[in-house]
């Protein structure tokens, strides 16, 4: 309980294994080396209440990029590409692409507790920014977002778990282009993942992968009020050098005013060390 | 905000009775690969040393190899230690057995640093040199050379 109550975190992006798709962990490349995390996002939102849209379908390739600069302390860029449909009110589509804000992230695990062969506790800052990528204002807040935050990661033999926690100083943003915390309110993120090894149950000289079932609840809130709260169970394999994880995305809980519902999202990605 | 407080509480408190069981041990699963190194005194002050391991082979008993993916830092970090041949990760037991070879050998201490690199904890080595000879350097001819 301690533990997940210092455990916080940061919401962006990638880094090592025994790390669900939503929520961070305390988890890094080593030194020169690294982690290229590409994904392919589904997300389909409700009417917008700031403009005559019904609903809205967002297709995101996010590829994130992590790398160990030095023992404990890694480097993470983030650059969201996104392909948005919108059904309008009067039966029409309109579509658009562009770039998201692009985030830059610092990594520091300031705590790690090794206490057996497979078991851990470790604890790690994240400090960084979302930032303008350049495209209009359709996509891209066009200003800097200052984000600080925290993560706890705890396996103990099959089981893992990840808390994070962060806040983010939205500086730009306009509300009708606000799909969760890229408006002109301040976003706080906190996620919670439970990592299940389904396989092997127990790991030989001869493993070289492993199978696990995930668990994550992402809560989002924004100054301005608003509270969204997604449950993503999701399935990933993990080989020595790289990964597989597919998820879904559900709401279970939002009062949202500013900005449309979130009505379900998927995700897949893999993970490669380099 | 108190909304915000009660939809975060809930999982972290959550996130903390899982967390807090695990670390009793009380899960279930987690009889398997309870594994567990717990080095004495005598094997800290070994893994210290700077003096070269002249042995062909060390196993390492490391603590943290959580995961696969995890676990690849570990070659990463020894293909940069000279006269390491090769790493080998066995997840089962919890070791890293290195193949050493080359007049340039790596000392325990440097092996050490490789695996605090690579995120982990390494808690014994065991390389015959380095065994006998960290608690008495002397006993049976077979100290750190």
């Amino acid at each position: 309980m301690l533990a997940a109550a210092l455990a916080l975190a940061g919401g962006a992006g990638a880094a090592l294994a025994q790390e669900a798709m939503y929520t961070a962990a305390a988890t890094m490349p080593s030194p020169g080396t690294g982690i290229v995390r590409p994904q392919l996002h589904i997300y389909r939102f409700g009417e917008n209440p700031t403009t005559d849209v019904e609903s809205t379908t967002i297709y995101e390739a996010e590829t994130s990029i992590a790398y160990g600069i030095a023992r404990d302390f890694a480097g993470y860029l983030v650059v969201p590409l996104q392909y948005e449909v919108d059904e309008l009110a009067n039966g029409d589509e309109d579509d658009d692409k562009g770039v998201d804000d692009l985030e830059a992230m610092l990594k520091w695990r300031f705590y790690k507790d090794d206490s057996g062969g497979l078991d851990t506790l470790r604890a790690a800052l994240i400090v960084g920014a979302a930032f303008a990528s350049g495209d209009d204002d359709d996509f891209s807040s066009g200003s800097v977002n200052p984000r600080v935050g925290a993560v706890v990661t705890s396996v103990q033999g099959r089981h893992g778990f990840n808390q994070d926690l962060s806040y983010q100083w939205n500086t730009g943003g306009d509300a009708e282009d606000n799909f969760g915390g890229e408006g002109p309110d301040d976003a706080i993120r906190a996620g919670s993942a439970y990592v299940y090894r389904i396989a092997p149950v127990a790991y030989t000289a001869d493993s070289k992968g492993a199978w696990y079932l995930t668990a994550e609840v992402n809560t989002l809130y924004e100054t301005g009020g608003d509270v969204d709260v997604r449950f993503a169970p999701g399935i990933m394999y993990e080989g020595w050098r790289w990964a597989i994880e597919v998820m879904g995305q559900l709401p279970i809980y939002q009062d949202v005013d500013e900005r449309p519902e979130f009505e379900w999202g998927i995700g897949v990605g893999v993970r490669f060390s380099f | 905000m108190r909304r915000f407080l009660a939809v975060v509480i809930i999982p972290m408190v959550l996130g903390g009775c899982a967390s807090s069981g695990g670390r009793t041990g009380g899960m279930e699963g987690m009889e398997e690969n309870a594994v567990v190194h717990a080095g004495t005194a005598a094997d800290l002050e070994a893994t210290r040393s700077v003096e070269p391991i002249r042995e062909e082979s060390a196993t390492l008993w490391v603590n943290g190899l959580r995961c696969p993916q995890c676990s690849s830092n570990i070659d990463a970090q020894f293909a940069r230690v000279r006269g390491v041949d090769e790493a080998r990760v066995d997840l089962g037991t919890g070791t890293v057995t290195l193949a050493l070879s080359g007049k340039e050998r790596p000392s325990p201490r440097r092996l050490s640093e490789a695996v605090l690199d690579a995120g982990f904890t390494l808690v014994k080595i065991e390389a015959p040199a380095v065994v006998v000879a960290a608690p008495a350097p002397s006993a049976g001819g077979a100290g750190v050379q």
